[in-house]
């Protein structure tokens, strides 16, 4: 292994020249503690010991090495910042043992005695630890500048650890010394924004992580990797560029946005990496020196660009073009005020496009009333308007946002700043129907809080299920794959009546934890058997008696943790898919089997139980391992078992249904063979009516049903309060803001309206207003009116909403005036008219229907 | 003393019986044998004799009294010793048998103490023109008790007309692993012998995280034994030296530095780049008296002051003493274990410290030392060295 001095690999030496050593820097280290009179250090300042053990000593290592590389001037491994205050915290025993009770005594005593960067290369996946998040608020508000490390559960995506990935602390990734991502580093994106919103990007920034030189617990010098160490590398840093501010100015310039700001301004954007593996790019020290050196406070959008033609560093976006009639693509910017503790949105955000074709592009914005402590989310979510839909090209432009802070002492006036965001979009014409996927991301329910367990159960270090489950985390190598294959993938959200179904080809519904609305099951059956939408389900394993015996204690938590659902909610799932004739068991089934010459293995799936005669059904041989089955393939002799059904086609009205009892084969947090084959043939059922001659074989047809008793099919389980983690059971229907801009705040797309209206009520009504001049609401059937009347438009925030609209009513007829006028035209001359023609073109046949879309578009 | 300090001291008394058994009487083979079962035997002993011999064995096992011998081992026999198989932990089965010739009878205070304390069954022979009968009826008992696994504990001859009494101990471990191997990976391999020339055996690899830890010139593998309900913990810890021959040494250092086995447990999983053990079965038995005697504890053996509290006839007794003690123990390391049960416990880590640890090799291609332990008291069960995993 290589063994560098990491300080010169990042030019330390220069300020030292100049200096600049640290000196007078308060560095508060959260870690397994430090031995008193260690040879390394030159201001071990104080130690103190929160756990329940009785020493202030690190037995570990790790406390001692994260401040050698902090503050270390042994001459085999330099720390950044020899002549640093270390204060040292442990909060780890040797068994590394940690409570939050610790962690919050210690941030407070951190606070009392003014610490100026505090380090944590400490880290885990529950960011619903509020008592935890609001102290770490706290540190930061009090102006405690925060680094800490991303985590080592990398290389798979949706991983980061919490407190890295809060936007007010510097969340630090790591790197090799080749500059590429080490695999250990967590990537993005943060996920507690799912399912309405969407991820921020993370980490900030990387700096080298492995096979760093650091200190021993007595003497001498070792070697270690992990994000552990590419946290201190970065607070060592911010040590550094502390100590360039003189003393006197230092509360006044530093804080924990400038300070960010000066890191990912000053950072070097790493060719390969995409946004969520990278951040800013590898830490420039002398970069982000000369940043602070005329540094004035200001407030500043993170990330500054989102340019669809570089890739792939703007993955997942670049992969993806905007096109009209999609879900829409929502950005999450992080505001960075350094301007004050608190700060407010002047007045809303505004779109500014650099070309005519700009405003195509409509975008609504989301943002916190009060932008507190020094950070705050900026969420674009971007819809191209339906005059769009056969442009292609680019649309360039900037999203401005005024920021203001109360004035600090001895200012009179507010501090103002106008921050920027550049956006560069690649457009195309909205793709036809057969190429279109939806992908239900609302069912989906992760840890934390509730324990969802893995859905493979084979994994038995990670019993979590805790990556997103979205296209962009761990399913972001299929996202890939089918964006390869020539589909077009897009996110719901929001519940199945938010969707317009004529525009999909298929619904994607992979690994689903959550229930489903009575309103939803209904579009739902009509969206396939009348609509003719492909449904593919892909589920997971459901045992109650295994669900029972995988309870567990957990020392941490002091509680006992028992899983609310199985990989799957199957019970919620068999609902659903009850209007097909369709039902899953409660078989644990695992095993290799061959279809087709491709090799799989089934990890943990379910099994088919109900499925109707007509349809094609698939068996293995494969072994059922949950508790009662494995009793079970004990007594049951050779002869009277029945291979399980795992794979079933079916063509049901109008459309197709897909179903597989197994999603690891799609999830790469533990995938052990793929199924992208299996998956591009189901979905070429499912959309275009493609039948592969060996899923299609007249081997797998049914030509009577396969049954099963009501009473033996899997059922809930009544001693968990399922409600606690659903977004379903015992809450509202409504269409949130990930959903299409018209439906925002309503109930979707109603079953009954669209009856009389196959339109696409929503935003065709949205153009019939604005042409009449009518207000929007005026013309919406009263069935989602209603909903929406007490929902967010109408906060304060929707006057910002509507002023868009205003904007947009003046600049569309100039662009597109021809086509504006046929289709408000064609509406305005009577919705019951169209009503009619619909009628008939529905006996006619699909094809027909989707070129009169097409031409009214 | 508290019995995790009389556990510690035991272990240091079984590592240095060990050692003995390894030098003196099987340098260059296999070796496995139970110093928790030996020490039981002993115990016996010590509780029906008295004077030096009683003393030599106190001592010898770093104990004060009997009493707290008794306590002691009975306390591990209980408990430690104790059948896990129905809690879905592994099967363990300790049989403790005496055979007195039918001229002579237990002292009833002896007598309750084997039946009470020890589980042991006692059991009238006629040695003097029955002893071949004899030798064949405790090593069927032996066969029975550990279930087919030990035959012929006691070699033919090792009883005669002049035999008074035969003491046979009998334990019985079956763990199964408590993650399987995959026997598909099973691959064959080379296997370096202490004379230099090389051996081709089975070898199992596993790509899952390890309990491994790596120390200064020697490696140790943790692989823990099914747990199910049961509140004990078994594991088997390999002690691979780094150097191909360097089995011996690092036994002397096992030996000399105390507390050696508790200090040196890994205690974290790590992920493993080579992982090889080699799979193997085998048996050793061996006499024991000779190696106590080797290590001073001469006079349960020499007759000097007899075993006065476990007869009733005092003159007899004083005649007394121990002619032998048979040991034999069998092991098999192989694939066996659970299947990745669907429900398994787990630990929800708020948080923890983000650093990486280096792969780890762990390949056992070479002698090495192994030892069966109860984690949670500590209590060595079996003690061995492999130095050819093909006899």
């Amino acid at each position: 292994a290589q063994k560098t001095q990491v300080t010169s690999m990042f030019g330390a030496d220069h300020l030292w020249k100049k200096g600049y050593t640290g000196a007078k820097v308060k560095m508060a280290i959260f870690d397994t503690g430090i031995r008193a009179d260690h040879p390394h250090f030159r201001k071990i300042k104080e130690r103190t010991n929160w756990t329940n053990e009785d020493t202030l000593n690190d037995n570990l290592g790790h406390g001692t090495f994260v401040a050698g590389v902090i503050a270390g001037r042994n001459p085999e491994c330099l720390g950044f910042a020899s002549d640093t205050e270390i204060y040292a915290f442990r909060v780890f025993t040797d068994a590394q043992v940690s409570y939050t009770s610790w962690f919050l005594d210690a941030f407070n005593y951190a606070i009392a005695t003014d610490m100026d960067v505090l380090n944590l290369s400490i880290g885990g996946p529950d960011y619903l630890d509020l008592p935890f998040v609001e102290k770490v608020w706290e540190i930061t508000a009090s102006n405690i500048i925060m680094v800490s490390a991303i985590g080592n559960d990398g290389p798979l995506y949706g991983t980061l650890n919490n407190p890295a990935d809060q936007s007010d602390v510097i969340g630090v990734g790591g790197i090799d010394n080749d500059d590429h991502i080490a695999s250990f580093s967590s990537r993005g994106m943060s996920t507690w924004e799912l399912p309405h919103g969407y991820g921020r990007v993370k980490p900030d920034v990387v700096a080298y992580g492995r096979d760093i030189m650091g200190s021993k617990i007595s003497t001498g010098c070792k070697s270690l990797s992990g994000t552990s160490v590419a946290s201190p590398v970065v607070a060592g840093i911010v040590c550094l560029l502390v100590s360039v501010i003189p003393e006197a100015r230092r509360k006044d310039l530093l804080n924990p946005a400038s300070m960010k700001q000066a890191l990912v301004e000053g950072a070097a954007k790493l060719s390969g990496p995409n946004m969520y593996e990278q951040g800013a790019g590898r830490v420039d020290l002398l970069e982000s020196y000369e940043i602070l050196k005329s540094y004035h406070p200001r407030a500043s959008i993170f990330p500054s660009i989102l340019d669809y033609n570089d890739c792939p560093y703007s993955w997942p976006f670049c992969r993806q073009p905007l096109y009209a009639g999609a879900m829409p693509i929502i950005f999450n910017t992080t505001i960075l005020n350094g301007m004050g503790v608190i700060g407010y949105i002047e007045s809303p955000p505004t779109w500014h496009p650099a070309n005519e074709e700009g405003n195509l592009l409509s975008i609504h914005f989301k943002y916190p009333d009060v932008i507190w402590p020094w950070t705050g989310y900026l969420a674009l979510h971007m819809q191209i308007k339906e005059e769009g839909a056969q442009f292609t090209g680019e649309i360039e432009g900037n999203v401005t946002v005024k920021v203001y802070s109360p004035p600090a002492s001895g200012e009179s006036g507010p501090r103002r700043s106008t921050c920027s965001l550049q956006l560069k979009l690649k457009v195309i014409p909205t793709p036809p129907r057969a190429k279109r996927i939806l992908w239900d991301q609302f069912h989906s329910i992760k840890y934390p809080p509730g324990y969802i367990p893995r859905d493979s159960l084979d994994v038995r270090n990670d019993i979590l299920d805790w990556h997103g489950d979205h296209l962009h985390t761990n399913f972001h190598i299929m996202y890939n794959m089918l964006r390869d294959a020539g589909y077009y993938i897009e996110t719901l959200g929001s519940p199945l009546t938010c969707f317009d179904a004529q525009q999909y080809g298929t619904l994607l519904m992979v690994d689903l934890e959550d229930d489903y609305f009575p309103e939803e099951i209904e579009k739902l059956r009509d969206d396939v058997i009348n609509t003719g939408l492909g449904l593919v389900v892909f589920a997971e394993w459901y045992n109650v008696d295994t669900m029972v015996k995988m309870r567990f204690f957990d020392d941490n938590t002091r509680s006992w943790w028992t899983p609310v659902t199985g990989g799957a909610n199957i019970p919620a799932l068999n609902n659903l898919l009850a209007s097909f004739g369709i039902a899953f068991g409660d078989k644990i089934l695992n095993g290799d089997f061959s279809i087709d010459g491709e090799q799989s293995r089934y990890a943990s799936g379910t099994n088919i139980v109900r499925f109707p005669a007509g349809g094609f059904l698939h068996t293995f041989p494969l072994l059922d391992s949950s508790e009662s089955g494995a009793t079970q393939n004990l007594l049951l002799t050779e002869a009277s078992k029945e291979d399980p059904a795992v794979l079933g086609l079916l063509e049901i009205g109008e459309g197709r249904v897909g179903v597989y009892g197994d999603s690891n084969c799609l999830d790469s947090s533990h995938m052990v063979t793929n199924c992208y084959w299996l998956l591009k043939k189901m979905l070429d059922f499912s959309s275009s009516n493609i039948k592969d001659p060996v899923l299609f074989s007249k081997f797998a047809k049914r030509y009577s049903p396969v049954i099963i008793d009501e009473k033996q099919l899997p059922s809930r389980r009544t001693d968990v309060n399922f409600s606690t983690y659903s977004s379903v059971i015992g809450k509202e229907l409504i269409c949130e803001s990930d959903s299409r801009f018209e439906v925002w705040g309503t109930k979707g797309y109603n079953l009954h309206v669209r009856g009389r209206n196959r339109r696409l009520p929503g935003y065709h009504g949205i153009d019939l207003g604005r042409g009449l001049n009518f207000t929007v609401e005026s013309k919406r059937p009263t069935r989602w009116r209603s909903a929406k009347e007490g929902g967010e438009l109408s906060s304060s925030r929707s006057k910002s909403l509507g002023g868009l609209f205003n904007r947009d009513e003046i600049d569309m007829p100039f662009l597109v005036p021809t086509r504006w006028i046929v289709l408000a035209g064609v509406v305005a001359s009577g919705v019951l008219v169209l009503l009619s023609i619909w009628r008939i073109r529905q006996k006619r046949g699909r094809r027909r229907r989707a070129s009169g879309s097409n031409r009214l578009a | 003393m508290d019995v995790r300090e009389s556990i510690s001291l035991q272990n240091q008394v079984s590592m240095n019986l060990a050692k003995h058994v390894i030098t003196t009487v099987s340098q260059n083979s296999n070796v496995i044998f139970s110093p928790a079962s030996i020490n039981v035997v002993l115990s016996i002993i010590a509780a029906g004799s008295a004077g030096a011999t009683k003393d030599q064995i106190l001592s010898f096992l770093k104990f004060s009294s009997t009493d707290q011998l008794n306590s002691f081992s009975s306390e591990i026999v209980s408990a430690v010793l104790a059948d896990g198989s129905a809690n879905g932990g592994p099967k363990l089965s300790v049989a403790n048998g005496a055979w007195i010739d039918k001229s002579l009878s237990f002292k009833p205070s002896f007598k309750q103490l084997l039946e009470d304390s020890y589980k042991a069954a006692s059991n009238q022979a006629d040695f003097q023109s029955k002893a071949v009968e004899v030798i064949a009826e405790v090593n069927s008992w032996a066969e029975k008790e550990t279930n087919g696994l030990i035959t012929e504990v006691l070699p033919e001859g090792s009883a005669d007309s002049m035999t008074k009494l035969i003491f046979a101990n009998a334990l019985y471990f079956k763990g199964t692993w408590n993650e399987k191997f995959d026997e598909s990976l099973t691959q064959e391999g080379e296997f370096h012998l202490l004379d230099g020339n090389k051996v081709t055996a089975p070898f199992m690899t596993s790509k899952k995280k390890q309990y491994v830890s790596a120390y200064d010139g020697f490696k140790v593998l943790g692989l823990p034994y099914l747990q199910g309900q049961d509140k004990r913990q078994f594991s088997m810890y390999f002690y691979l030296p780094d150097a191909n021959n360097g089995l011996s040494d690092l036994l002397d250092k096992i030996v000399s530095t105390p507390g050696f086995l508790d200090n040196h447990i890994p205690r974290r999983q790590v992920k493993v780049r080579e992982f090889k053990i080699p799979k193997f079965k085998f048996s050793f038995g061996f006499d024991a008296s000779n190696v106590l005697k080797g290590l001073g504890l001469t006079s349960p053996f020499s007759g000097e002051e007899g075993l006065t509290e476990m007869v009733e006839s005092p003159e007899m007794g004083k005649n007394l003493c121990v002619s032998n003690i048979f040991h034999k123990a069998c092991i098999e390391v192989n694939e066996e274990g659970t299947e990745a049960a669907a429900a398994s416990a787990g630990v929800i880590k708020l948080r923890g410290l983000l650093m990486e640890e280096d792969e780890i090799d762990f390949v056992a291609d070479h002698p090495f030392l192994l030892v069966v332990t109860e984690n949670i008291t500590g209590v060595v069960l079996f003690i061995g060295q492999v130095v050819d995993p093909l006899h």
